[in-house]
């Protein structure tokens, strides 16, 4: 096939004042993969809902395959080939996996009655390609993240589109199921289907991209062809995705903290389901990562310290007393806080001012004075916000108004007129652009410089090997080994994560053998 | 990059907007239908009959900011209208004893407040349902304590609420209390919860706060204003009877949508419930001097209701989404 099955020309995009699109350009030839990139905030989502048919564009125009079109709607976008994955999951959480995949577009036999033999069997060939390990009956809300991941991209490829725009599909995933993915993205380009990947990381979009489009601030920044992977410059497309800001290569810390007191001590906690027997100590001013295949207990872990979930075996020991938080109030007026990882659901109240956000809780505490002075609360958030550089033109914008990786810079900022003794981080990087990225991670080793102790759970491994200074690895529920961060890489971090798996299922299999 | 606390964008984003241009019409289209509308006596016996309402609606407001709403306001009215009128009296030198009547009923209000705080905020009833078999207790006991409209309440008791102060008493006093609202809402701490707890209960948890408790305390802080809403229709009924309320409960959650106060919670101000009250007070107004004839009010009310209903969902989805 030749040509560009779509061509967007002068797209412009504003919402109510907010210009999010101004004259962006965007091609996909015809059965290749473009990676769309770009900063959180930059356009990527609009663009694609654009392409999609859910927002109208204000001006410019769309050709899909040579034909100028104007779709009004998903379902229109649909009915001619263009499907998307979504990065807020497009399914109901209360309907079953099958009914998920078919809905709006169920087989239908006699008397328009639904044909859901069909449908289900329909949807076992389509797990099949991607997750055969799901069953087609469970409910969506009770899968991982990462099975609803891909249950939404089965849903997208059941459609059969003709152009696909895959929205941060793999952030949630794991990696043997990226690979998987990408596998079937390959089969799917062999067969003529063109698509569109956006993602935050960049090894990805190198092994399954053959173009890249960069958007900034609503702008086409430029286009980079990665058809011959020896003549890119890798560089480029980073400094196009930043502008003309200094690039910060992900480089480790160099300076050695030097870590005080014991801060928190864990002996043999458990929370009777989850995690169990986990203990390890934290000093003060240390960052201390935690590593680990997903669900093995990190998030529990995390949550149980922040008083989120009940602590039912062992003790916490804080500053030298013994410990236990009910709610996340005696957590955090213990010092304990914690930046959540799902930050629209756990962390923001998106209609609420920025400000608002920002000094809740640090200055409306239950000690902190029952009215609310608003001169201080005003200066502080503007400290927080310059300390921070949070991108905004006024403070009392809702903070709905905000990107992703500004609205999590609020998650942590409000933490800090508390003075926290440990700060917990869940999987707080995730989703944010790479700027706001080494934001995050600089603000966080100057918060552990100031003598804060961190405990940081992320999903992404060379986030952990970048700022931590030991590295805690679980298993199961409780922590299998610990590695001190000098001179090691993710391959070896991983290879940490997947060993215990292993030699725990090679003790059980001779187990077996020996009985 | 500007910092400061700045409006420029949010002019048509303010929740006060819409209320504000519907009101400004209907007050012109009013004007228009009774020429002497803007008459010192008309606006002050016109004040005097939206108070009720802009109370309970205040009231309302509170609760559905906090992401509940209450629907046993209107019997939960009676049942305090019943209360006061079937036992003051008429005697003279009893002015104590009449306090007192008027404290049991404070009383009973913030009661009836704390038990649905305490079901929808500590047994997480969803307030739809709790309050709606709430209402039925109150009405119940409102039939209990006042069979048939009756009782009395004394002049003299009418006369110190309705006492001057300058020439537009109760306009003064409803200045007064929502005042009082917004000051709570926003200027303390309380009020920040209650925000809190309607726009994201997740995250208020988070942040450290006792959802259950700010939920009940913002029931309470609720029925604070139903119980004034109460006096003001009951100084001027002078009776009891137990049917009086129930219109007050839909009509104030229509009066806080109106006045911007969002369904979902965590969106509002006490100034719009009030605002939102006085909007449909006055189309009532309105269909009454248009000579429609009676049998016709109900249904043009209706409609006309839709249509603020309507403008103000429509707009807030054009403009603050």
């Amino acid at each position: 096939m030749t040509g560009n099955i779509i061509e967007a020309r002068n797209i412009t995009k504003t919402f109510g004042g907010v210009v999010a699109l101004n004259k962006a350009e965007f091609l996909c030839p015809a059965g290749k993969v473009v990676g769309l990139l770009g900063e959180n905030g930059s356009g990527k989502t609009t663009l694609s809902r654009i392409l999609t048919g859910y927002y109208p564009k204000t001006s410019g125009e769309i050709l899909y395959k040579g034909a100028p079109v104007n779709f009004t709607s998903p379902h229109e976008a649909s009915h001619h080939g263009i499907g998307m994955v979504h990065q807020n999951f497009s399914l109901v959480p209360d309907l079953t996996v099958w009914e998920n995949i078919f809905l709006g577009k169920e087989p239908l036999r006699a008397m328009k009655m639904l044909d859901n033999k069909k449908i289900k069997a329909d949807t076992r060939l389509h797990l099949d390609m991607l997750c055969p390990w799901i069953d087609s009956n469970t409910k969506v809300s009770t899968l991982l993240p990462s099975e609803q991941q891909l249950v939404e991209i089965v849903k997208a490829l059941s459609r059969q589109p003709s152009f696909l725009i895959l929205d941060e599909p793999t952030s949630a995933l794991e990696r043997e199921q990226v690979k998987t993915l990408f596998g079937l993205m390959n089969e799917l380009k062999n067969t003529g289907v063109s698509m569109v990947f956006i993602s935050h990381r960049m090894h990805e979009v190198e092994e399954i991209c053959d173009y890249v489009v960069v958007l900034r601030n609503g702008e086409t920044a430029g286009t980079v062809d990665l058809q011959d992977k020896t003549a890119v410059d890798y560089d480029e497309i980073v400094s196009l995705i930043t502008g003309t800001r200094a690039v910060k290569t992900q480089q480790k810390s160099l300076t050695k903290r030097q870590p005080g007191a014991v801060l928190l001590e864990a002996a043999a906690i458990g929370d009777g389901d989850k995690i169990h027997e986990v203990s390890f100590q934290i000093r003060q001013g240390e960052i201390v990562g935690l590593a680990g295949l997903q669900g093995q207990g990190q998030e529990e872990l995390v949550l149980s310290l922040a008083g989120f979930q009940k602590i039912t075996s062992g003790h916490l020991v804080l500053n030298n007393h013994t410990c236990t938080f009910k709610n996340p109030g005696q957590a955090i007026a213990a010092g304990v806080v914690l930046v959540p990882g799902n930050r629209q659901t756990d962390g923001l109240f998106m209609e609420l001012p920025i400000f608002h956000n920002i000094t809740f809780p640090g200055n409306t505490r239950p000690e902190s004075p029952w009215i609310l002075l608003y001169k201080k609360l005003m200066q502080i958030s503007s400290e927080l916000v310059a300390e921070f550089s949070l991108k905004t033109d006024s403070l009392s914008n809702p903070v709905s108004a905000l990107s992703g990786g500004n609205a999590q810079k609020v998650v942590v900022a409000k933490w800090l007129p508390l003075s926290p003794k440990l700060l917990l981080l869940s999987d707080a990087a995730k989703g944010i652009d790479v700027q706001a990225k080494s934001d995050l991670h600089q603000l966080i080793t100057s918060l552990a410089e100031k003598g804060t102790a961190i405990l940081l759970y992320a999903s992404d491994l060379n986030e952990l090997i970048h700022i931590c200074d030991r590295i805690l690895i679980m298993y199961e529920g409780t922590i299998v080994d610990e590695v001190i961060n000098e001179d090691i890489d993710d391959e070896f971090l991983m290879s940490k994560c997947i060993q215990h798996g292993r030699s725990d299922a090679q003790k059980s299999a001779e187990g077996r053998r020996d009985e | 990059m500007k910092l400061t606390q700045a409006h420029h964008t949010s002019f048509l984003r303010n929740t006060l907007f819409l209320p504000t241009v519907l009101l400004t019409s209907l007050l012109l289209i009013n004007w228009l239908l009774q020429p002497n509308f803007f008459a010192p006596h008309v606006v002050r016996s016109n004040i005097l009959t939206f108070s009720p309402l802009c109370l309970v609606a205040m009231g309302q407001a509170i609760i559905m900011i906090g992401g509940n709403l209450d629907l046993s306001v209107g019997y939960g009215f009676s049942l305090i209208n019943c209360v006061i009128a079937m036992n003051m009296s008429m005697e003279p030198g009893m002015a104590v004893h009449n306090g007192m009547v008027l404290g049991v009923a404070f009383v009973i209000a913030i009661v009836m407040g704390i038990i649905n705080g305490c079901i929808v905020g500590y047994l997480k009833v969803p307030s739809f349902i709790a309050t709606f078999a709430t209402a039925f207790i109150w009405w119940g006991v409102a039939i209990k304590v006042c069979p048939v409209p009756g009782g009395a309440v004394p002049g003299s008791f009418t006369k110190f609420f309705k006492a001057y102060i300058g020439p537009f008493n109760v306009i003064f006093l409803l200045v007064v209390l929502t005042a009082l609202g917004w000051v709570l809402l926003n200027q303390f701490r309380l009020g920040r919860y209650i925000f809190a707890i309607g726009s994201n209960k997740e995250a208020a948890y988070s942040n450290g706060i006792s959802v259950n408790k700010v939920t009940l305390t913002a029931f309470a802080l609720g029925w604070i204003f139903v119980y004034l809403g109460t006096l003001a229709l009951t100084i001027q009924t002078r009776a009891g009877d137990a049917a009086v309320g129930d219109p007050y409960a839909l009509n104030s959650i229509a009066a806080a949508v109106v006045g911007g106060v969002s369904m979902k919670g965590g969106v509002g101000s006490p100034f719009g419930a009030i605002m939102g009250a006085i909007i449909l007070s006055i189309i009532m107004n309105i269909i009454y001097f248009s000579g429609l004839p009676t049998s016709f009010q109900v249904l043009v009310r209706g409609i006309i209701i839709i249509i603020a209903l309507g403008a103000t969902v429509v707009f807030k989805r054009k403009y603050r989404e």
